[in-house]
């Protein structure tokens, strides 16, 4: 019986938000507004129920000396609440400033030993195959695609080299739009993935017409 | 060091002008010209640069050490000072006056002042030695008219010590000398003053007016000191101190060619030869002869008279040689204005005559004249302290330097000023959004969109009722996808698996197909599965997942095969600490709330070392990025993921770098997955409703592009 009040209301609220094909109805609102407000309700029970209760207030009541350390974050928690008052925000930014500096530093320092070092090592590989010669060309030509000065210079070397690099650069500037397509077509094929699930949904699960 | 008579300041050696006050400096031993403030060596008696006297009348003697001339007329005239015999050079030698006086005084012969001087050496006691501290008062009396005269006199006085070793009378006949010194080589018109009669009755018909403005009214200089007097003869002493009052008849033989001398008319400013050059510009003009005569003080003496007149080479300034000019005060270089009553003669109160005979360097000297500065006479402060007291204008750029400065009015006309102005009045327009009115649709272009929406829908329900049209268009050799299938089936049976469950509900269409494909065979392969999420909402779906995968598997049990530890907070503070202690033993589960030790099968998994494999299942690019970066590089266990379509190129990046050892993205990923494992489902399904809804996009999209060019065309052609 739940599942099937469940299913009735999945089914519904899906075909109010296909009714913005036809335009701005209240309907498609009225799901927004819904969808928004379960969403934050369910983060904030998620936030009292698997973080503050579990793994802040159940460790300091019933051993407070061993996790005597959770007093910090707990007092940074509080402070936090202090922003709701704009004569007492300043003292929140307290917390903020905790979180963005150990944020920032811990972001920087994965990406590069997690993103940028690992992957331009990747590009030096021998040209001895086409993907690794595209690979070569790609990268070096989406660089020089970015370059937008032109030395002042009328040695011959000088000029052939710089025309090499414009050339260079024009076909990296391919790769670039290539790599921006594919992202736009795989977003394109993953939002046309939740159509085709939310198609199964109606048709196997609300109108049982599909196996 | 030469300290200024002025203020005291010392100032260099060399220095011609104080360094604080400005005043003009005398070397020390050394005579300066009155006229053009040269230096002079102590013996010069005439200028050496303008040829001016430097010895007018007193101190003229002192310190020459060259002997008398021979008198003339019954007068000793010499031309320079009397030499004075050696004090501290010889301090044991005695001094003439040391010889036994003669007891019995002789009026001293008229025709020679040397014999007559003799024996009144000669009279003095050799027991009166001890006279000879009577000279301080001597010396007393120099500054004590030093101050009521001219400072270079004083200054002169200074430095012209009188010996000590002199005796009264000594001193009384050297002042004499140098009276009569004084005398002969004054101009006529300054001789008057030293004739005895002079007060008792001025001869005024013989003698001009402005030589009688000059006439002191008592011959200080000549008085001997009272101390000397006593040694003096009674002939000596006679005329000395009543020398004004005494008669002509009185006096002694000696001073009879004296009376004689006052008695000669003063000389004709006419005769060009007697008048020497350096007095010319001192010659009084007819005004100053007709003005009246200034009465004199009772104390005034010849000295001070002459300092009253001022004669013109004291009011006007001095001579500097080129360039020294610059280095005064301005008050010094212009002369304040005289009030009235002027006695200086000018060059303009000269008479024609004498006005081509003034030397250029005189003319030069002429005062500016008071108009060229009224406004800094009048305007300016008066000083009222310091050695410039009284003075008016001497700093005039200091009262404006100390007037408080206001900046100049800005310009009335700025150029920015209508340009600020207008971007005021636009900044203060209030701000409409632009109402994005939507073109309205014809009732054509709503056909046609239903028709799309129609075609899409039709496209996307009709592989789902012939699921094996699609199936034959998925490869599934070579892919990524197969790796990773690779990779878990390489798994020891009861590996222990992290699966990290990164996707919220929006991407359930497309990543619980990859779960349940994944998680199912992981369960096949009797893996122990670890759930955890970094998103609040990924525990319930990880849980609704694995409650899935293991029904369908069957022999799977939750706490035995499976478990989830629910959500990691912290995002990269919690991978990374992660990363760096594993799975915490006091981590609960998310079921029953139960730490990790309790499950018997997962407690070792706080250990890397156990840990065989991590499985992260992104929704987004960011939620791969985040494992990638803070675990993947600290930890030496292998990472697969299944990604959404959209975080396939972000990736793919991992996935080229092999940083990752399989990836599957997407709906396709999941329906190769469901190949590999050979556990055909939904995904499979999708997967030909995905393709066709593709198809018939890019068709929809030809076909509108070809529309548009076809009415374009036509349009051009009507």
């Amino acid at each position: 019986m739940t599942d099937a009040i469940g299913v009735w209301v999945g089914a519904i609220l899906t075909l109010v938000v296909f009714s913005y094909l036809l335009g701005d109805t209240p309907l498609f609102r009225m799901a927004q507004a819904i969808f928004v407000g379960v969403a934050i309700g369910y983060a904030i029970t998620a936030a009292v129920y698997l973080i503050l209760i579990p793994k802040l207030l159940d460790p300091l009541i019933l051993d407070p000396v061993t996790h005597s350390y959770l007093v910090v974050p707990l007092v940074l928690g509080l402070l936090l609440l202090l922003k709701l008052r704009a004569a007492w925000a300043p003292v929140g930014n307290l917390s903020i400033a905790f979180l963005f500096g150990v944020g920032s530093a811990l972001a920087l320092g994965g990406a590069l030993g997690g993103t940028l070092v690992p992957q331009l090592a990747a590009t030096l590989v021998p040209l001895d195959s086409l993907e690794n010669a595209l690979l070569v060309v790609g990268t070096l030509g989406a660089l020089l695609s970015f370059r937008f000065v032109q030395p002042a210079t009328t040695r011959l070397g000088a000029r052939a080299v710089e025309a090499l690099g414009r050339g260079w650069g024009a076909l990296g500037r391919w790769f670039v739009w290539m790599a921006l397509g594919a992202l736009f077509a795989s977003v394109a094929v993953s939002r046309i993935s939740i159509l085709v699930n939310r198609v199964y949904f109606l048709l196997h699960d609300w109108l049982n017409v599909v196996k | 060091m030469i300290q200024c008579p002025h203020c005291g300041t010392k100032n260099r050696d060399g220095s011609k002008y104080c360094s604080d006050c400005g005043a003009r400096l005398v070397p020390q031993a050394g005579l300066v010209c009155p006229m053009c403030g040269t230096p002079n060596s102590v013996e010069n008696v005439f200028c050496s640069k303008c040829g001016a006297r430097l010895v007018p009348l007193t101190a003229a003697t002192l310190g020459d050490k060259t002997p008398p001339p021979t008198p003339i007329k019954g007068l000793s005239l010499p031309s320079k000072p009397v030499e004075t015999p050696p004090t501290k050079a010889e301090p044991s030698a005695p001094p003439p006056r040391a010889e036994p006086p003669t007891p019995k005084i002789e009026p001293p012969p008229a025709k020679t002042t040397d014999d007559w001087l003799e024996q009144l050496r000669a009279q003095v006691p050799e027991e009166q030695a001890p006279a000879i501290p009577e000279a301080p008062e001597v010396e007393s009396e120099v500054p004590a008219e030093a101050e009521e005269s001219a400072d270079w006199l004083a200054r002169l006085s200074a430095t012209a010590p009188v010996p000590e070793e002199l005796s009264p009378a000594e001193k009384a006949r050297r002042a004499a000398e140098s009276i009569e010194i004084a005398e002969e080589d004054l101009p006529d018109w300054l001789r008057t003053p030293v004739t005895p009669s002079e007060t008792e009755s001025p001869p005024a018909a013989r003698m001009p007016d402005w030589v009688m403005e000059v006439t002191p009214a008592k011959e200080e200089p000549a008085v001997p000191p009272p101390s000397a007097a006593e040694e003096i003869p009674d002939w000596l002493k006679e005329p000395a101190p009543t020398e004004a009052h005494a008669p002509a008849q009185e006096a002694p033989a000696w001073f009879k060619p004296l009376e004689a001398i006052t008695e000669i008319p003063p000389p004709v400013p006419a005769t060009e030869e007697e008048i020497p050059d350096w007095l010319k510009p001192l010659k009084p003009s007819e005004e100053e002869l007709a003005a009246p005569v200034r009465p004199q003080a009772p104390g005034e003496g010849l000295l001070e008279g002459i300092a009253v007149e001022k004669p013109a080479w004291l009011t006007a300034t001095p001579y500097l040689e080129p360039g020294e000019e610059e280095f005064l005060p301005d008050w010094l270089r212009t002369p304040p204005p005289k009030p009235a009553a002027p006695a200086a003669p000018t060059p303009e109160g000269i008479a024609p005559e004498f006005q081509g005979e003034v030397p250029e360097w005189i003319a030069a000297l002429k005062p500016v004249e008071p108009t060229a500065i009224p406004q800094i006479v009048e305007t300016g402060p008066v000083e009222v302290a310091g050695p410039l007291a009284g003075l008016r204008s001497v700093l005039p750029l200091a009262a404006v330097v100390a007037e408080p400065h206001r900046l100049p009015p800005a310009p009335a006309a700025n150029p920015f000023a209508e340009q600020a102005r207008l971007f005021e009045s636009v900044l203060a327009t209030p701000v409409t959004a632009p109402v994005a009115r939507a073109k309205k649709s014809t009732r054509r272009e709503k056909i046609f969109r239903a028709l799309i929406y129609l075609v899409l829908t039709f496209a996307i329900i009709l592989p789902f009722f012939l699921p094996d049209v699609a199936t034959a268009s998925i490869r599934t050799f070579g892919t990524p996808t197969a790796d990773l299938y690779d990779t878990i089936q390489a798994l020891p049976a009861d590996a222990l698996v992290i699966v990290s469950f990164d996707y919220d509900p929006g991407n359930i269409g497309e990543m619980d197909l990859q779960a349940n494909a994944l998680v199912r065979h992981l369960l096949q392969r009797r893996a122990r599965v670890v759930a955890l999420s970094t998103l609040e909402t990924g525990p319930q779906i990880a849980q609704r997942v694995l409650d899935n995968a293991a029904r369908a598997v069957g022999n799977s049990a939750y706490g035995t095969h499976y478990l989830n530890l629910g959500y990691l907070a912290g995002q990269e503070a919690g991978l990374r600490q992660l990363a760096a202690t594993g799975l915490v033993p006091t981590t609960s589960d998310y079921r029953y709330r139960q730490p990790l030790a309790q499950y018997p099968n997962f407690s070792n998994a706080q250990n890397w070392r156990n840990v065989a494999l991590i499985v992260e299942l992104a929704g987004t690019p960011e939620a791969l990025q985040k494992w990638m970066e803070q675990v993947q590089p600290r930890v030496n266990v292998k990472i697969v993921a299944g990604v959404s379509a959209a975080a396939e190129p972000r990736a793919r990046a991992y996935r080229e770098a092999k940083q990752l050892s399989g990836l599957m993205s997407g709906l396709m990923g999941a329906a190769q997955y469901e190949i590999l494992s050979n556990q055909r489902g939904l995904a499979v399904i999708s997967v030909g409703a995905q393709s066709t809804a593709s198809l018939v996009i890019i068709a929809l999209i030809v076909l509108g592009n070809l529309v548009f060019l076809l009415s374009r065309d036509r349009g051009k052609a009507k």
